[in-house]
């Protein structure tokens, strides 16, 4: 275990060593905004984690939300700490230093709670990583009374049971809804000098707080679940199941409009508005379209007083309004429009737009002066396969949207795609290729000269969606289709990019893992397996080892198509959308059945909103509905 | 209205990279409210001339960045509006106004002073070793950058390089003398003037690894430098 003596690394330390590594400045902190509490002045700190490198987790939005709703506490002191890269966890190593928070520079053990962000699965080795550096025990069952409570929260915690050993409770839902009854529970436990089983115990009552170790896991023969039940201890026993925790209305939810602004460009370098939360476009493989619901909007007043007011206090030149499906937004055009006139001269921008000519027409209205590039995502080639998914677009509509947006100026588009999904045939492969030839032709017919960038990935099926009865292809059968695909996507202006089929695999292995995983995670771990889903260190061999030294049966886990009375490792953990409602989309889908947004349309009997008593929220409709 | 700001990288602030600083700069400036004159074109840039780059890893005590201003400002609201934006450890020492017609700032300098804080060496044997670099007619050096290597002559570049007494009584700035120092006796504090031409100049770490072939070997990453002043072109 890293221990040092003293509560905190001094800059005369770091700043001598830091210039042997990669881009210091992720380390050194200071950023714009970053709020500094007095650590004596705190009763709980509490440090946020975020498995990937500082780049990538200084801009995420749920980050930056928790840090502020968490600071604006009285006596709670939040700080912020990253993944370590390679060279900095050598450093670390090298001098017996421990993994630190960059507000005051305290070592993480020196918290007492200590909050991960699960973003993807394929973080899971950097949290092992990150709690070894951090001087904290792996394993939560040997973390005493002096040791920091470690969460974990995110899209993933809905399904992270692999982690279930190392993480002593996962908040499911909106984070900024539940985080304060966590500290409060805290605080009273720590006052009581009560045991850390009895925190345990209370952390379990809390709506929205799952404790994996007061369940216990039975297995059948053939090594697939039979039940989760919660333990019985002397009488006490946690809920049957969690239901994620779900923030009632967005336009009242607490906001950062004073940003942390890193010192080196994040990877999104941008004011970011989050316009909505939820998308009910229902497309089947997508978790997040299933586990954020119901949509909930802000006000468009609203959003304009916040972009405007952080544009101001960061003095970034562009505006990000994002959400799930930002074109859905039900004033999106005025919304566009008012914001284009802003004082600030900023841009405005708008990810995930959707592929129709509606929304082309509002990328074209963001213009921007340089019409670089437009991005859409039919996901599938075929309208078969587009109905399987539920993607309600039709040919026409992509062709429209094609044709917009080489008449608005663009001719560079790209398309996204994923092969492998349930039901595809060679013929719907193919039919990817003949779309992108299709859209080719338009755009030369239109006296173009346009340059088509197709991206495929390897569908891999996720935790509470119509799809998680569904195998992953194996590598060699991805990459045979891989292969078919390419063999159509030749010529000038066509571009073709693939996903590695061997992240593919691995991510399909831990998205519906259970909680047997964890001596596969640990091993990894030891060995040095780190950020696994950056491509370029991903080592195949050493996965193999992992698996085979750990027993994991990697069939079981990705190709296997599990049956529709299987008990999952997730099933008591509840998103709110019933698992009868996921088995009735899969079988729609194989019926090629198409299910409406219930945003405009009828209620498509999700369970959502009953089940936990929440409803759709959209701007302008509040009064009276 | 073009201003010349004189202003601090600091201590804290000293592993940002040039880009960072243009980055953090310009945002900054923008917070403060400054009309900033935008380039014409495709993509507008806020138009500012960043002087001599100074790498990841070093401070710099008497930066300087020009912008062009599209309406006049007194001098002591742009001092004040920035400072309150600038980040921590970013500090301005002095706004002037520049005269109309002069060459940018870039081609005008023609030194920086650098300060070096040195461990694990003896001040005698790095005496040495800069008396003979100094002595030498041409030190070639291998600069490895991601996209090319390409050879260096640093001895033209190096006007000066001496070593400090080692009671660290030198003349600085209060913030960057360092907190240890002449308590430590394997640490020693240095002087470098370095040239530049037109644009061009060398960094002090690249000097302080040539000095291997001089019999000094040391880990110029482990040095802590900082420049502490420009100098520009008397007109």
């Amino acid at each position: 275990m890293l221990r040092v003596n003293r509560e905190e690394i001094t800059w005369e330390d770091l700043r001598r060593e830091l210039g042997k590594v990669e881009k210091p400045a992720r380390y050194t902190g200071g950023e714009i905004n970053a709020i500094r509490k007095d650590p004596e002045k705190a009763d709980v700190r509490f440090a946020l984690a975020f498995p990937d490198v500082y780049e990538v987790g200084a801009s995420h939005l749920g980050s930056q939300i928790l840090y502020y709703v968490i600071n604006s506490m009285d006596r709670v002191a939040c700080e912020r700490t990253y993944a370590p890269w390679k060279d900095m966890e050598e450093l670390l190593r090298r001098k017996n230093w421990p993994l630190y928070t960059l507000e005051s520079r305290a070592p993480l053990y020196a918290f007492d709670i200590v909050g991960f962000s699960l973003q993807y699965e394929l973080t899971y080795t950097n949290v092992l990583a990150m709690l070894e550096l951090g001087g904290i025990p792996l394993r939560s069952k040997d973390r005493d009374e002096s040791h920091p409570l470690v969460i974990a929260g995110g899209p993933v915690a809905l399904s992270a049971e692999p982690l279930a050993d190392f993480i002593d409770a996962f908040a499911l839902g909106d984070g900024e809804e539940v985080v304060g009854d966590i500290i409060s529970v805290y605080k009273d436990w720590r006052v009581s000098g009560k045991p850390r089983s009895f925190l345990l115990r209370e952390l379990s009552q809390i709506p929205g707080v799952y404790v994996p170790s007061l369940y216990e896991v039975f297995y059948n023969p053939d090594n697939t679940v039979s039940r989760i039940s919660p333990r019985n201890l002397d009488g006490f026993s946690a809920p049957e199941r969690v239901h994620r925790r779900v923030l009632k209305s967005l336009e009242s939810a607490p906001y950062p409009t004073k940003p942390l602004i890193p010192l080196i460009p994040p990877i999104h370098d941008r004011a970011v508005v989050e316009i909505f939360r939820g998308c009910t476009q229902g497309c089947r493989f997508c978790q997040a379209g299933m586990i954020y619901r119901p949509v909930r909007e802000r006000e468009p007043e609203t959003i304009e007083k916040m972009a405007l007011e952080i544009l101001e206090r960061s003095g970034f030149n562009e505006v990000s309004l994002v959400s799930l499906s930002s074109a859905d937004y039900t004033y999106i055009k005025d919304l566009v429009s008012n914001l284009l006139k802003n004082p600030c001269g900023a841009k405005v921008s708008l990810p995930s737009l959707r592929v129709d000519s509606f929304s082309v027409g509002l990328a074209e209205m963001l213009g921007g002066g340089t019409k670089s590039g437009l991005t859409l995502a039919p996901e599938a080639g075929s309208q078969r396969m587009r109905d399987i998914i539920n993607k309600r677009v039709t040919e026409e509509d992509i062709l429209a949207a094609a044709e917009s947006a080489f008449s608005a100026g663009y001719s560079h588009i790209k398309l996204y795609f994923m092969i492998g999904l349930p039901g595809e045939t060679d013929e719907d492969v193919v039919a990817i290729g003949k779309l992108a030839q299709e859209i080719r032709r338009l755009g030369r017919n239109m006296g173009k000269r346009p340059s088509i960038v197709v991206s495929v990935s390897g569908f891999v099926p996720k935790a509470h969606t119509p799809f998680q009865w569904e195998p992953c292809l194996r590598p060699e059968e991805i990459m045979r289709r891989q292969r078919l695909l390419g063999s159509v996507l030749r010529g000038p202006g066509l571009e073709y990019r693939y996903h590695d089929v061997r992240l593919t695999r691995l991510e399909a292995v831990f998205s519906r893992g259970d909680r047997r995983l964890a001596s596969a995670l640990e091993l990894a771990f030891k060995k040095g397996r780190r950020f696994d889903a950056w491509t370029d260190d991903y080592k195949q061999e050493e996965w193999d080892a992992v698996f085979e030294e750990s027993g994991v049966d990697v069939d079981f886990y990705a190709h296997r198509e599990r049956s529709e009375n299987e008990v999952f490792p997730w099933d008591h953990l509840s998103s709110g959308v019933r698992k009868s409602y996921l088995l009735r989309e899969r079988r729609l889908a194989m019926q090629e059945a198409k299910t409406p947004d219930c945003r405009g349309a009828d209620c498509t009997g999700c369970g959502v909103c009953p089940d936990l008593g929440v409803k759709v929220d959209l701007a302008g409709r509040r009064d009276g509905q | 209205m073009i201003v010349r700001v004189i202003y601090e990288k600091g201590d804290k602030v000293r592993f940002l990279g040039h880009l960072d600083i243009v980055r953090v700069v310009q945002m900054s400036v923008a917070r403060a409210g400054w009309p900033v004159k935008m380039s014409e074109g495709f993509s507008p840039k806020p138009r500012m001339d960043f002087g001599s780059p100074l790498p990841v890893g070093v401070a710099g005590y008497e930066e300087m960045f020009e912008v062009v201003l599209t309406e006049a400002r007194p001098l002591d609201w742009l001092a004040r509006t920035l400072s309150a934006q600038f980040p921590s450890d970013f500090r301005i020492r002095e706004i002037l106004p520049v005269p109309p017609g002069r060459e940018s700032l870039s081609e005008s300098i023609v030194a920086s002073v650098y300060d070096l804080d040195l461990k694990g060496v003896e001040a005698s044997a790095l005496s040495r070793a800069f008396d003979a670099f100094m002595a030498d007619e041409s030190v070639l050096l291998e600069i490895t950058r991601p996209k090319e290597t390409r050879q260096v002559d640093l001895r033209p570049f190096v006007l000066e390089a001496l070593v400090l007494p080692s009671t660290g009584e030198i003349d600085r700035p209060a913030a960057c003398s360092p907190a240890h120092a002449g308590q430590d006796n394997t640490r020693v504090l240095a002087s470098m003037t370095v040239r530049h031409d037109r644009g061009r100049t060398i960094r002090p770490q690249w000097v302080l690894s040539s000095l291997d072939r001089y019999g000094l070997v040391l880990d110029a990453r482990e040095t802590i430098i900082d420049r502490r002043k420009i100098l520009l072109e008397q007109h």
